[in-house]
Order: structure tokens, then sequence, then C-alpha cells
């Protein structure tokens, strides 16, 4: 019985949160296309599963990966060596991504993008040799942002001195070029950064700020993710000048 | 089916992971055992039923309107129906935002963390006006044919700026929140938005710019979290001092 009210509320909260869009959607249908949209059924079938999937998914990631998360980073910063920690970085950041379709789907884009100038007319075997490198060198990457992250906690450097920089570095290359690969490299951030290893990696930051004694979890946590994000960019416009030129 | 395979290839390598160091680091915990497992099983369906459904309803509706909308404005050609275009994009962005999972699960975790001190609902609204603000910039930028580097530029110094000026604690986390804030609900929702955009614009060409829209909403999160803390902490001062005034 308290489990049922339990998921009312949940469901209750996942509702308020669904009501902006929705009233966003419904009101430009109202005045752009106006009437009733098409298959309403359908449409309502669709939100239910919207609405019971986010409630669900919500509870398991408080009840699975944010305190397996921590309670890992914990051990291991406790226990063990810190070499261990930033191996458990590198085997999520480049385990997570390897197989992520995000990101395959991205870096086939990108590889089309690079050799789209008729002055470099590619096969479609180097095209998915481009994709292929392009996907390992990211999740390679990522695997090293999140060790960079690790240690960035372990020695207190304040994430602004690493992000900033990346930031920047982007920003020009965009200033300076508009090449199709220079658009996809920007919004490669997302392509690896994934619902499921989005909370482990602020579980690992946040458990390991834990630990120590001097940082505190809610400062000093965050800023594995922006890393992560930051990486793929980086590495697909390395890509673009190293495979391309 | 096809999304129950996604969602079962977004894990498994994941399970691998977690369960190896499970076993080298963490006591035998029936318990947790049990937990993790009901919660991934939770994730797992959860994560299946939410992108069904997004892909049957929230996405295909607002390409559909987004395509009409700047069909429209290409037609009449006048300022309010761009803007009409513009407005969307912000409403759309900024509501998309509330919905993503992780940002609900990571504004709970800083709630439990700051002992109540960050409310969940006012950094979640800070994040979606970020979002939405930045996707507003950028469709702008698309309409008028500004390179994507002339719009990033000025807001990376701005961040650069804020970085300065905010509270020092909460850089981090707002570098962290736009990252976060751009997962399974944004960043779908926003490529379709632009893709959409593109394709209705004439002379603009799907992948040099479609693409783009989502670092200038990350970026813009970031500066939206950055902004909120320091008039939050300006706040808090002058009433302190005000305090300190009306004291004995």
């Amino acid at each position: 019985m308290a489990q049922l009210r339990a998921l009312a509320t949940a469901l209750g909260t996942t509702l308020r949160d669904m009501a902006p869009i929705l009233a966003v959607l419904g009101l430009f249908h109202a005045l752009v296309l106006g009437g009733v949209p098409e298959r309403p059924g359908a449409l309502l079938l669709g939100l239910a599963a919207v609405l019971v999937g986010l409630t669900l998914f919500v509870r398991g990631l408080e009840m699975s990966l944010f305190p397996l998360g921590e309670a890992l980073a914990d051990a291991m910063a406790r226990r063990g060596h810190p070499v261990w920690l930033m191996g458990f970085a590198f085997a999520l950041g480049f385990g997570s991504t390897a197989a992520e379709p995000a990101l395959a789907a991205v870096a086939r884009t990108a590889a089309e993008a690079m050799v789209g100038d008729p002055e470099f007319p590619a096969t479609e075997a180097q095209l998915a040799a481009i994709a292929a490198q392009i996907r390992y060198g990211v999740a390679v990457g990522l695997g090293l942002a999140l060790v960079l992250g690790v240690w960035r906690i372990l020695r207190g450097w304040p994430l602004i001195a690493l992000v900033l920089p990346g930031y920047g570095l982007v920003a020009a290359v965009a200033v300076v070029s508009d090449a199709a690969f220079v658009a996809v490299a920007l919004d490669a951030g997302t392509a690896a950064t994934s619902a499921i290893n989005i909370p482990l990696m602020l579980a690992l930051g946040i458990g390991l700020a834990g630990v120590l004694r001097s940082r505190n979890p809610l400062v000093d946590g965050f800023g594995m993710v922006v890393l992560a994000s930051l990486a793929p960019m980086l590495l697909f416009l390395a890509a673009a000048f190293l495979l391309v030129g | 089916m096809h999304e129950l395979g996604r969602t079962a290839l977004d894990l498994a390598p994941i399970a691998l992971i977690l369960g190896f160091f499970w076993a080298r680091f963490l006591r035998a915990d029936r318990a947790m055992a049990r937990r993790v497992l009901v919660g991934a099983l939770h994730l797992a369906a959860g994560l299946t039923l939410f992108r069904i459904g997004l892909e049957g309803t929230l996405l295909p509706l607002g390409a559909e309107l987004a395509e009409a909308l700047s069909a429209r404005a290409v037609a009449r050609g006048d300022g309010l129906s761009f803007a009409a275009v513009v407005g969307f994009a912000v409403a759309l962005g900024g509501t998309a935002a509330l919905i993503e999972p992780t940002l609900a699960a990571t504004a709970d975790r800083v709630r439990d963390l700051s002992g109540g001190a960050v409310r969940p609902m006012v950094l979640r609204g800070a994040v979606a006006a970020g979002i939405g603000l930045g996707l507003g910039v950028g469709v702008v930028r698309l309409m008028l044919g500004l390179s994507t580097g002339m719009v990033l530029a000025p807001m990376v110094a701005a961040l650069a700026v804020l970085a300065l000026v905010a509270p020092r604690g909460i850089v981090p986390l707002a570098l962290d929140s736009g990252a976060i804030a751009t997962s399974v609900v944004t960043v779908p929702v926003i490529a379709a938005y632009g893709v959409a955009l593109a394709g209705a614009l004439p002379e603009r060409s799907a992948l040099a710019d479609g693409f783009g829209l989502i670092v200038l909403a990350m970026v813009g999160a970031a500066l939206a979290v950055l902004a909120m803390a320091t008039v939050e902490a300006r706040r808090a001062a002058q009433a302190d001092m005000q305090a300190r005034r009306d004291g004995p």
C-alpha cells in the first residue's frame, strides 16, 4: 500500500514536470496547425509511455547507479590505491562509449563531413575506417578525460582552469572555420555522454570528493561530466586535422 | 524491440565493469545487490518505455511544428513570424530540459548534498532557462546565417567572466549542469528541431547548419546557473548588510 502511494506520488511529480512541455506543444499546435492532432489515441498512449518510463528511470537511477557508483568510489578511495580509481574511471569512460550507438552515428556523420570535400575523394572502406578511428579515439579520450577528472579532485585543481581552455579552443576553431566537420564536432560533446554514464560519472566524483577530508562533494564532486563532454569535441577536431589535414 | 536492444547495448558494458569492480572492492551484501538489481530493472524498463514514447510523440510533434512555423515565416517574411520560430525554440528547449531524467535525478542529489539549501526546482528552472536561451540564440544565428563561432566565442567569454564573479562553490556544478541536461530528451528534441528548421530555410544545409545548436544550449545552461547563483549571492549579501544596519 505504501509502495503504491509512493508510486502515485512519483507519477504525479513526473506529470507536473511534463505539464510545461505539453502546454507549449498544445498551444503552438492550436495556434499554428489548428484542430486536433492526428491519431489522438496513439498520442495519448505514447505520452503515457513517456510518463511511466520517466518515473521508472529516475527511480532506477536513485536505487542503483547513484548508490553503487558512490559506494565503489568510496571503497576504492579508502582501501585501494589511486591507480584503481583511475582504472575504474578509464574503464567507465571507455566501456560506456565504445559501444554507444549515438557515438557511432555521429562518428559516421563526421567522417562523411570530412571527406565531403570534392578534393578529397574517399571510398566506402576508407569512410568506415575513419569512422571507426574516430569512435575508438573518442572512447579512449573519454576514458582519459575521466582519469583527468579524478586526478583533478585528488589534487584540488580548479575545474575552470581545465574547462575554459577547452571551450576557448573549440570556439576559436569555430570562429576560424565553418567547415561541416567543425559543426559536427561542436555537437559531438553529447554523443558520448548518455543517460547511463552521466549518473555514474557524477557518482564517481561525488563519492571520491566525499571521502577526502578537505573536499566538499557539492563543490569538488562535480566536473566529471563537462570534461567528458569536452573530450569528444576536442578529439573530433583533432581527428579532422590529423586524418584530413 | 529495437529500443530494448539499444537499451541493452547501453547497459551491457557498464554492467560488466561495475560487476568486476564490485567483486573486487565491495563486500558481498545481499540487500544492496537486490536493491541495485531491482533498480537496474527499473532503469532498463524506464529508458525503453521512455524512448518509445518520445519517438512516437514529442519528437514528431516538435519537428512538425518547427517545419510549419519556419515555412510560414519564410512565406510571409515578416518579423512576427520569425519571432514565433525563435519563441517556439526557447519554449521547447526549456520545457524539454524540465523532463530530462538525468537532470531531475541530479537536482535531487544536489538537494541532499546541500542539506536542502539548493532547491531542485530552482536549479532545474535555471538550467531550463539557459537551455532555452542557448537554443534561441542558435536559431537566430541559423536564420541570420552567422557562423556558430560568432555566437559561441562571446558566450565562452561571458562564461569566463561569470565564473570569476560567481560564488566559487557553484562553478563546477554550473559547468556540469549543461552537459547533464543535454541527454536523452533535449538532444533528440534539439536535433529534430535543427534539421526541420535548416530544411525549411532556403540555402541552408542540414549538415552544416543543423549542427551547432546543442553546444550553445550547453554553454547557455552553464551561464544561466552561474548568473542565478551570482544574483542570489548578491541578494543574500545585501540582506545581510541590511540586517547589520538595522541591528543594535
